[in-house]
């Protein structure tokens, strides 16, 4: 096994400005996670769901805080070589490659919702292999550009999708206050516990880590990822607000996809049925977190094993389509987001904290090397 | 060997050698005049078509046969009143440059051949330009002479920051390639790219610029063009201005311009001749167009496919009317009615002007009305199809309509297999296809991406004139500032 | 080259495996607009549907095809036999359910409506005050339109004026859910062959349990909502008025007037929770736009004592209404809903406040504001 340079050299060609991390975030965090989102929320935290989502967002800043103070104790580098430069060369390349399956597993949970998605509420008929087969070409097409145009469709389908929020407004004409009332009934344990199933739809901030030594003017990044976690944030608040007015407790609890239904309430006299233009708009919605987990394993795969991108990347969707086979009900794409969101959870919120007094030790422990070597 | 000096010669030994070098009887066409003046035998030798007859009898041949003393080659080439005169000796030139429609001068005895230029160029006058046709503003259109062009364009920038770069390009023949660019304000980079890839080409022959622009893409797959190619002297003046890159080519009345964004091909002149906010509201219309015409047809083809659910009821009802009894589902429907229209198209564009009016009212009416009354298509998708075949013909390149027509076709494929999600699919591509595109190496949906919001203004919209100091900086150019924007800026007060 | 025969290749393999979804071609299926539900022998649905059929023979639309079954989706089935084509769910604008399917419930007859993604969730529900067959079977000449589109329009267009439930299938499923409130839907009955809204009905959950009238829906539409310009006709007595009186001959005791009402708003207060107390403001803009027995309004006074006479009658109007639902057990007005939001009573469950509705007192205060009374005094 070759070892790996912490720090790492990018072209400059393949560097990005430090805004597009706003639309990155956004991009990557408001993918299929934000349509189910209320409903888990409101299992734990019933008609208080928003609290919770506004704890997630607090705490989100403060895991946002805590990969940048991680991320500039070094140079240039990623969250792959700071696992190896603190755990060694064994333990770092196994939790990188721990990671990589986590990417994946995002990757797939993705994949599979938006099928499901497309199946109940399109095309009943319709193949899994098919649309997977759409989805996958879209993806490769994509991320075959490499990193500048990633960040392009990333910037370009996030600018395109967000004017279906301001379609919402007719169900938040039919909002009924009393669903929010008694305010406040809640304990902080149901609000913590809310607040931890939103780690699906927030997961993808782990991306910060991998892409951080691609950023151009690193000094500029931190507004717009903290800007980025506000907005993708205030989508599932939005959202979560919206579902708990319109529907009433008891329907609310068995509705799977809430906010795709609050769309078929919305009507215009021209298009009777926004809720069809959704779901054909989530696939941009779909494609531009797709590329980003897409790029995120393929780079992976070349940091630690030195695996060409494009192999990885012909290899990952291969396995997509796979898999499409034999996941069939909705049960099993339940279970990949179950595991996807308990996994996350540890990983993208918990894991950090647990990293950051490590780094800050070696790093301490090398400058009085250094000093000591002066 | 034939390089080698064939002179000094007898007079009819000459007239065999290059007779000689004419097939069958193509050596008719050669004019051969013998004259006896002062004592000595002298050839005049040309090719009679490319020859300017009147100036050949007054300016060469009335003061030679005139003169009172012998001629020798030092004194033709000092007195004759006939500028850029040239010596040859060799079979192989003399070859060449009579078919270059220079005439030659053979005194017996002497050891060089003279020629003069006397060459008769046929073109055709400057007129209004047909492709890009302009409303208000300057009409002229550059022609196929590049002299010519190469005045007009220099008359509008009469600057010494004008730099016409010459590359000769090809083997046989060999044509002249113009670089034009502001030496004050494009882009260095910009311009040794453009130079370089010129200059790399190694081929036999450069038909047209829009045949360079193929050599040159940036990527010779995708269907979008990624040079405007212009026939209007006073745009390439304008796009100069921005800091791009004019590509003048010999024979060609096109003008390439480099770089080129997606956007930039729908712009027109029109839009700066134009009070502001019209400009932008025209500008921004033909945008909209653009989207229109590639998704109209497609989203007929997917509402009556697969979702009718879309469509408001009285609609529905209409639709369903006019569907019922056509004997093709939709998507057949749909390629016939716009295979009608391409071909509408092309026989317009081929047949003489009045002939293609007459086919226009044929084509409306036999093709529109008929199919209907026949029973061959839904009356609303000839609305449809006309009304998208209208908005591609907006853009004001004829290239780039002709890319939206193309790209609807499997747009509407997409869509008959699933329905707005195939639309959708299409649409991803259509847009990551285009974010991977560059023109000359710079990226082809600037300013969107990458993101340069400052220069919405001169993209999307158009803003008053003392808002538009700025270059668009997305080409990078030299100087970023066209004038100073403090002084159109400065506020006045109320009567002052 | 070797990209371009790739993406050919695979875009050639997305063709071949697309055969798979079924298309809708326009003119090959029926789309329902309208279902009606009744009630047939065994236990059984009856189905009765209203659907469009294009076909370039007949210049006819409109089909009405029926089917039985035991479960909707059977009925449906039923239906289709009698159908040259598919028929479709997606566009159903008005579900239409008979009296007696009212009356022993309707949601179960909803479960595959929500299950569905395709039927929209904006089709209105109605009431037949026979069989929705009756209705939706009516001969199509004495129409304007299809009876389905007219019966979609009217609740569409008049609901804000006319004082016609407009209750889509969403707000109906979110009221049946929400504990504390209970639905209302229109019904509409034949008249010389013509289907007109006459009553409303007031359901008990998913039963209709009873009728109320026009006026009665108002006044459950002013606690529901911002009421404007809708018409309101009272009767007050003359008694108080004497004084103001034009000079002519006044045959009657009563006094007839029609408002207009600018702006209705109402406001609930939970007063008493043990005690079941319940307090509702009403306030009313209003614009005097007849009165039939000429009392002279020069006076400021006589506009006050109108007012007065109005507030006095509307208070009544909402008891009398109250204690009549009171009798039903059935919550329009949504007491309920003021008692669930209380941190004590938010365990309440639907069988709890039935029990404790005809126990509830409530104080309605109206405040009248007359704005303006026209060009004459």
């Amino acid at each position: 096994m070759d070892a790996i340079e912490v720090n790492i050299k990018i072209k400059k060609t393949l560097r990005i400005r430090a805004f597009q991390i706003f639309f990155i975030v956004v991009g990557i965090q408001t993918g299929v996670g934000i349509l189910g989102a209320p409903r888990y929320i409101f299992k734990e935290a019933q008609q208080d769901a928003w609290l919770s989502v506004l704890l997630a967002f607090l705490y989100m800043l403060l895991v946002t805080w805590v990969m940048f103070v991680i991320l500039t104790q070094y140079q240039n580098t990623d969250i792959f070589g700071i696992q190896v430069d603190i755990f060694g060369k064994w333990l770092g390349k196994f939790l990188g490659t721990i990671y990589i399956l986590f990417f994946f597993s995002e990757l797939a949970s993705l994949y599979f919702s938006y099928i499901e998605i497309v199946q109940i509420f399109l095309y009943p008929t319709m193949p899994s292999f098919v649309m997977g087969l759409l989805l996958l070409i879209i993806t490769v097409y994509a991320v075959l550009g490499g990193i500048r145009v990633i960040v392009g469709v990333t910037f370009l389908f996030t600018l395109l999708s967000p004017w279906i929020f301001g379609l919402l407004y007719d169900p938040i004409t039919r909002m009924e206050a009393a669903h929010f009332l008694p305010l406040f009934d809640a304990s902080f344990i149901e609000l913590v516990k809310g607040a931890k199933t939103t780690a699906l739809s927030f997961s993808g901030l782990e991306i910060l880590f991998i892409i951080y030594p691609f950023i151009d003017n690193k000094e500029k990044a931190k507004l717009p990822a903290y800007l980025g976690v506000s907005v993708s944030s205030m989508f599932v608040f939005l959202t979560t607000i919206i579902s708990i007015g319109y529907y009433s407790p008891s329907d609310f609890d068995l509705m799977d996809w809430p906010v795709l239904s609050l769309f078929k309430s919305v009507s215009f006299s021209f298009i009777e049925r926004i809720d069809y233009l959704v779901v054909a708009e989530g696939m941009m919605y779909i494609t531009s977190s797709m590329v980003l987990f897409a790029w995120m394993i393929t780079y992976g795969m070349k940091r630690l094993y030195k695996v060409p991108q494009k192999t990885t990347l012909y290899a990952l969707s291969i396995a997509l389509l796979a898999l499409t086979i034999f996941v069939r009900s909705n049960f099993q794409i339940q279970k990949i987001g179950d595991v996807v969101a308990e996994f996350g959870f540890w990983l993208v919120f918990v894991y950090p904290f647990a990293l950051l007094p490590l780094v800050l030790m070696k790093k301490k422990g090398q400058k009085r090397k250094e000093v000591k070597n002066d | 060997m034939k390089t080698t000096s064939i002179f000094p010669l007898k007079l009819n030994e000459l007239e065999f050698l290059i007779k000689s070098n004419f097939e069958k009887n193509a050596d008719e066409d050669l004019l051969f005049s013998f004259y006896e003046h002062q004592g000595k035998k002298v050839v005049v030798f040309g090719i009679l078509y490319l020859l300017d007859i009147q100036k050949l009898e007054s300016a060469l041949l009335a003061p030679l046969l005139n003169a009172s003393e012998p001629w020798t080659v030092k004194r033709l080439k000092n007195e004759l009143p006939v500028g850029n005169s040239s010596l040859a000796s060799s079979v192989d030139i003399i070859l060449t440059q009579l078919f270059l429609g220079k005439i030659f001068i053979y005194i017996e005895g002497e050891d060089e051949a003279i020629s003069y230029v006397l060459s008769k160029k046929m073109q055709r006058s400057i007129e209004k330009s047909e492709t890009e046709s302009v409303v208000i503003g300057p009409q002229p259109a550059f022609i196929e002479s590049l002299e010519t062009n190469l005045n007009l364009l220099q008359n509008l920038l009469p600057t010494p920051d004008l730099v016409l770069e010459k590359i000769m390009v090809g083997t046989a023949p060999t044509r002249e390639v113009r670089i034009a660019y502001m030496k004050s304000i494009a882009n260095t980079t910009d311009v040794n790219t453009m130079r370089q890839r010129i200059q790399d080409l190694k081929i036999d022959e450069l038909e047209d610029s829009t045949v360079l622009t193929q050599y040159i893409s940036d990527s010779s797959i995708s269907l979008f063009p990624q040079f405007y190619l212009t026939e209007l002297p006073n745009r390439v003046a304008y796009t100069l201005q921005e800091g791009k890159i004019g590509v003048l080519v010999e024979n060609s009345p096109l003008c390439i311009i480099a770089p080129s964004t997606f956007f930039s091909f729908f712009e027109t002149m029109e839009d700066k001749y134009m009070r502001w906010p019209v400009g932008s509201a025209l500008r921004m219309i033909r945008m909209i167009a653009a989207v229109l015409a590639l998704l109209l047809t497609p989203l007929y083809v997917a509402i009556v496919t697969y979702q009718y659910e879309l469509i408001p009821t009285e609609l529905l009802i209409s639709l369903g009317q006019s569907r019922a009894g056509v004997p093709f589902p939709p998507i057949i429907e749909a390629l016939i009615i716009e295979l009608f229209i391409e071909l509408l198209r092309e026989a317009g564009a081929r047949l003489p002007t009045k002939v293609g009016q007459t086919m226009g009212i044929v084509g409306g009416i036999v093709i529109g009305q008929a199919a209907v009354d026949a029973g061959l298509t839904s009356n609303i998708l000839i609305i449809v199809v006309a009304a998208s075949a209208l908005a591609s013909y907006t853009s004001p390149s004829y290239s780039m309509g002709t890319t939206i027509r193309i790209i609807r076709f499997p747009i509407i494929f997409l869509a008959s297999l699933y329905g707005i999600l195939g639309i959708m699919f299409g649409i991803c591509l259509v847009l990551i296809h285009l974010l991977k595109m560059t023109s000359l190496g710079r990226p082809y949906i600037a300013p969107l991406y990458p993101l340069k919001v400052e220069d919405f203004s001169s993209v999307f919209f158009r803003l008053p004139p003392a808002d538009t100091a700025k270059r668009a900086t997305m080409y990078q150019p030299k100087d970023p500032f066209r004038y100073s924007a403090r002084n159109a800026k400065r506020k006045r007060d109320i009567d002052e | 080259m070797i990209r371009l025969t790739k993406l050919t290749l695979l875009l050639f393999l997305t063709l071949l495996l697309s055969s798979c979804i079924d298309s809708q071609e326009i003119e090959k299926i029926g789309i329902i607009n309208t279902r009606g539900m009744d009630v047939a022998e065994d236990d059984r649905l009856k189905t009765t549907l209203s659907v469009f059929q294009f076909s370039k023979q007949s210049q006819q639309i409109t089909e009405i095809i029926t089917g039985e079954g035991k479960t909707v989706d059977g009925a449906m089935e039923d239906a289709e036999h009698a159908s040259v084509y598919k028929l479709v769910p997606g566009n159903i604008k008005l579900s239409l359910y008979g009296r007696e399917m009212a009356e022993q419930g309707i949601l179960p007859l909803m479960d595959t409506q929500t299950r569905d993604a395709r039927i929209s969730d904006l089709m209105y529900l109605a009431v037949s005050k026979t069989t929705a067959y009756e209705i939706l079977s009516i001969e199509e000449q004495n129409m304007p339109m299809d009876v389905g589109m007219f019966l979609h329009g009217i609740i569409e267009n008049h609901s804000t004026d006319h004082n016609i439930p407009r209750k889509t299938l969403q707000d109906f499923l979110r009221i049946y859910y929400d504990i504390g409130q209970d639905n209302i839907l229109p019904i509409f009955e034949l008249k010389d062959e013509m289907p007109y809204h006459t009553s409303s009905a007031v359901f008990q959950g998913d039963r209709m349990i009873g009728e109320l009238s026009h006026e009665e829906i108002l006044l459950i539409n002013l606690m529901d909502r911002v009421v404007k310009k809708q018409r309101i006709e009272l009767t007050l007595p003359l008694e108080p008025f004497k004084k103001f009186l034009e000079k002519r001959e006044h045959r009657n005791k009563e006094a007839n007037f029609v408002f207009y009402i600018k702006k209705g708003t109402s406001n609930t207060k939970l007063l008493d929770m043990n005690k079941l107390h319940f307090e509702t403001n009403t306030t009313l803009l209003l614009r005097l736009s007849e009165q039939s027995v000429g009392i002279i309004l020069e006076d400021k006074k006589v506009n006050d004592l109108i007012e007065q006479e109005v507030k006095k009658e509307m208070e009544e109007q909402f008891q009398k209404l109250l204690s009549k639902l009171q009798k039903l057990e059935a919550d329009p007005f949504g007491y309920g809903r003021y008692y669930k939001s209380n941190p004590k009573g938010k365990d309440l469950t639907r069988d709890e406040w039935r029990e404790v509705l005809p126990n509830i007192k409530v104080t309605f205060n109206v405040d009248v504001e007359i704005l303006n009374h026209g060009v004459t005094d």
